[in-house]
């Protein structure tokens, strides 16, 4: 017996009041208990007949159902076209608008090896990184800390 | 799941387990027994819910429709009887839900209603059983689906919370409450029906 359920047997045991409650709460739930029971439906009758009818119609609705129409199937691969022929794209007009100059930085060395050079505006460090693609160069910009 | 007619009087005494194997293997008749076994239990469960004799038919022919269709699904035979059951309990608060007869009554509107006890004779028994009836139909859905499956079909709380799909602290107040409000209802409006038991149980 749990430790819940001890306290309250050993309170029933001298409070005739929750006895009481208690005893009430089991008499309406018998009488609830006896009404159901004797008002259960009775029937002879089998839904067998029934329930075979609607499984035979289902089936039968099942094997005539036509198969779903096969859609063209174009549409899976034109947001790929797509994609593809714009990176064609930018690679054209890469090509044709040669590589990117940036006055503002001197000295650009042309090895593969990142270079910290600093620009003109005092405070801000710029890494540059040359490419083997003479025409792409990546550009990283970052604040000094100020050390006070 | 396909069906192929086995003539084996011998399935008409087998267990559930066996009827259910013989049913995925595409047996008929071992459909059919399995229908006939339960079918009265079935439209009793479903009556208490939707409270209607003839709903009551259709549900249960609901019932075995979706047997029939998720038997494949079922995986352990052992708890047929709990499957069965949460189909019944499902089938039926559909079936509500599509007829919009979800509903209970507030106590105090309810017991505004009734005409006191001393008005009316209070020894005819057959007053009293249909007024609890009414009673009971006016508990929420969910309390009177716990109360009838605990009281009546004899399920304990956590196969009651495994068949509705709530928590058993939620079943144990359902319980709580269905059981208090008719206790109160009674006590109003029939005191003397839970006075004379109580005089019968002192006795013995």
């Amino acid at each position: 017996m749990g430790l819940k359920k001890w306290i309250a047997v050993n309170h029933l045991r001298s409070c005739p009041e929750c006895q009481s409650e208690l005893d009430k709460l089991r008499i309406a739930t018998a009488l609830v208990h006896e009404v159901i029971q004797d008002d259960e439906p009775v029937t002879s009758d089998s839904i067998w007949d029934d329930v075979r009818l609607r499984i035979a119609g289902e089936r039968i609705a099942e094997s005539t159902r036509r198969p779903k129409a096969r859609r063209p199937r174009f549409h899976n691969w034109v947001p790929a076209l797509i994609g593809i022929t714009a990176l064609f794209i930018l690679f054209l007009v890469g090509e044709r608008m040669g590589p990117i100059e940036n006055q503002s930085m001197n000295n650009e060395i042309t090895s593969n090896i990142p270079v910290v050079e600093h620009v003109d505006k005092p405070g801000v460090t710029v890494m540059t990184f040359k490419t083997d693609d003479p025409k792409v160069t990546i550009v990283w910009f970052f604040e000094e800390e100020n050390e006070s | 799941m396909e069906f192929r007619a086995l003539s084996n009087p011998e399935l008409t005494n087998r267990d559930d387990a066996t009827l259910i194997r013989h049913c995925r293997s595409g047996d008929m008749l071992a459909f059919e027994i399995l229908v006939k076994r339960y079918e009265h239990r079935v439209m009793a469960v479903a009556y208490r819910i939707v409270g209607d004799r003839q709903d009551a038919r259709d549900v249960a022919q609901e019932v075995f429709i979706r047997v029939y269709r998720y038997l494949n699904q079922f995986r352990n035979e052992r708890k047929f009887f709990t499957w069965l059951y949460r189909i019944i309990v499902n089938a039926s608060f559909d079936f509500l839900k599509k007829e919009q007869r979800f509903q209970a009554v507030p106590l105090d509107e309810l017991s505004a209603d009734l005409t006191p006890a001393t008005e009316i004779d209070s020894a005819d028994e057959k007053m009293f059983k249909q007024q609890l009836l009414l009673w009971l139909n006016t508990l929420s859905l969910s309390q009177k689906t716990a109360f009838t499956l605990h009281e009546i079909d004899g399920f304990k709380c956590k196969e009651i919370a495994e068949i509705m799909d709530i928590p058993n602290s939620t079943v144990r107040s359902h319980l709580r409450h269905a059981r208090l409000r008719l206790k109160t209802l009674i006590e109003k409006h029939y005191p003397e029906y839970l006075e004379g038991r109580n005089r019968d149980l002192s006795s013995n």
